[in-house]
């Protein structure tokens, strides 16, 4: 089924050889996961977290542009060190996965077991969409400046639309004392989250309650706008950060260890 | 490659080959690692609401002023005993040092890099954890349950495999030795500095308690030293570069059929 014997020996490899290379791909592979499953998830909460944790606080201003400046922040690193160094057109996919399913068992664990939010108030957006569109870029242009521009806008502009299904339930509107509201307004006054004070239960409010449909366009284009710029920074910062700089050691040191000079 | 080409050592190697590498350390110390997680957290629902809502009430110092007085010098205890131990048993004659070592001590800093980062996950986790605990319950103290397992538990955990990796790195792989990897330093001391950094954190709570803004600025400084993680990808790649070289060396004489 698989060549795998003709891959070993035309890159000249003993088995043994071969299953020392698997052991080291098994161990990036569980580095990478482990590693930069928390910090994205950490990153995201840190910097965004108050347009995402609760379904109700996703706005129509913020929370899509937001959340997409900040989550391709560490997808575009990976893309770069992934593609630069081993021209694999993996990496954005590979962050934006790792954001997904580092959020929903930290949703799981901490929001509704430890403290019983219930599920549906607390699922995480996802950012797979823009992750697959930016590496799919690169797989066919190969140019990172061409996937910035364009993959970066798209990435910032579908966040909203790819995210509209688990949220589209929580707009239908419902009456409450004689007046009209959401099914999100409805759990910010009702639901218990005591230390959230009185001012922000009501997120969406004045003009954009009224034209948020439209604004929702613009939010999403500026977002695109804005990703456009952080995807071509952090995939500096990614290849900045992947460097093999080895700067020079004081003698005393390496002489300890046996070295000279 | 003929096998006149070949070095002393590895026709030694080969007789004894020593670059085996016992991969059973890594899936244990996660498994330890992992263990020590979930018993945390099983602690954390136990006794978070139950005992950690008022930092005044004797439950209160029984179950987190305990744990928090007893665990920073068991965690930070045991750092510093692993760390003494590795300069101790330092190698000392490095120059000396055969390909097929050198092979192996390549991956077992890969392993250390690798529980390093299995030991940063939970410290994500952690810190949602919190974000649970302020959207839900106002702070009475910087000591709440989630801050005494996200700063005074996991942080010592992960850097005892972080600086624990740097020693390793430094005083038994030659090519971390004669020279100084920037980004080891950088993906061991950022991360480190979020410790510190906790300080200037509850110093601004004191006074602003905005519990209602996870995303607060007194928070940036966690994410910017965060990011610092990112360096681990350029210490995997000195790594891949070394074991570039080494593969050919290490195995050429097997490759043969």
């Amino acid at each position: 089924m698989f060549n795998n014997q003709q891959v070993l020996e035309a890159a000249g490899f003993s088995k043994d050889a071969a299953r020392y290379s698997m052991f080291f791909d098994i161990i990036v592979v569980v580095a990478v996961v482990l590693l930069f499953g928390g910090v994205i998830a950490l990153h995201c909460q840190l910097l965004a977290g108050d347009w995402d944790f609760f379904i109700d606080w996703r706005d129509r201003q913020f929370w899509p542009l937001i959340y997409p400046i900040v989550a391709i922040m560490f997808p575009a690193a990976l893309a770069a060190v992934f593609w630069e160094n081993f021209r694999l057109p993996i990496g954005a996919t590979v962050g934006a996965t790792l954001l997904v399913l580092s959020v929903w068992l930290m949703r799981w664990g901490a929001w509704h077991e430890f403290a019983n939010y219930p599920f549906s108030m607390i699922t995480p957006a996802q950012t797979v969409t823009g992750g697959l569109i930016l590496d799919g870029l690169l797989l066919v242009f190969r140019n990172y400046l061409f996937v910035g521009i364009f993959g970066g806008f798209l990435y910032g502009f579908v966040f909203y639309f790819v995210n509209y299904a688990p949220i589209m339930p929580y707009y239908l509107p419902v009456e409450h004392m004689g007046s009209v509201a959401s099914v999100a307004d409805m759990i910010g006054y009702t639901f218990p989250r005591s230390t959230t004070p009185e001012y922000i239960r009501i997120v969406e409010r004045g003009t954009l309650r009224t034209f948020g449909d439209t604004t929702v366009w613009y939010t999403a284009a500026f977002s695109g706008f804005i990703c456009i710029f952080t995807y071509l920074i952090w995939w500096h910062m990614g290849l900045w950060f992947a460097q093999t700089t080895f700067f020079a050691n004081y003698t005393k040191v390496k002489s300890a260890m046996g070295l000279k000079d | 490659m003929s096998t006149t080409d070949t070095l002393p050592g590895q026709i030694a190697a080969k007789a004894k080959p020593d670059h085996k590498v016992n991969f059973t350390l890594m899936f244990t110390a996660m498994a330890i690692l992992y263990a020590i997680f979930m018993a945390y957290r099983m602690y954390l629902g136990a006794y978070g609401f139950e005992a950690g809502l008022d930092s005044t009430s004797p439950e209160f110092e029984t179950y987190w002023g305990n744990l928090l007085i007893y665990q920073l010098p068991v965690l930070f205890g045991a750092g510093i005993v692993c760390w003494i131990y590795l300069i101790a048993t330092r190698d000392r004659n490095l120059a000396a040092i055969t390909p097929e070592l050198e092979f192996k001590r390549n991956f077992y800093l890969a392993l250390w890099l690798c529980a390093y980062t299995a030991a940063v996950f939970p410290l994500g986790y952690a810190v949602e954890q919190d974000a649970v605990w302020h959207q839900t319950v106002m702070r009475d103290s910087p000591f709440s349950p989630t801050h005494v397992i996200a700063f005074y538990a996991m942080i010592p955990i992960y850097l005892f495999f972080g600086v624990g990796s740097f020693i390793y790195a430094m005083t038994r792989v030659p090519e971390f030795s004669r020279g100084i990897s920037f980004m080891h330093v950088m993906g061991v001391v950022g991360p480190f500095l979020i410790l510190p950094n906790v300080g200037f954190n509850e110093w601004g709570h004191a006074f602003w308690l905005t519990e209602e803004i996870f995303s607060h600025p007194l928070h940036w400084g966690f994410v910017v030293l965060g990011w610092t993680a990112l360096a681990l990808a350029g210490v995997l790649m000195q790594i891949v570069m070394r074991l570039k070289d080494l593969f050919p060396v290490v195995f050429k004489l097997e490759t043969s059929k």
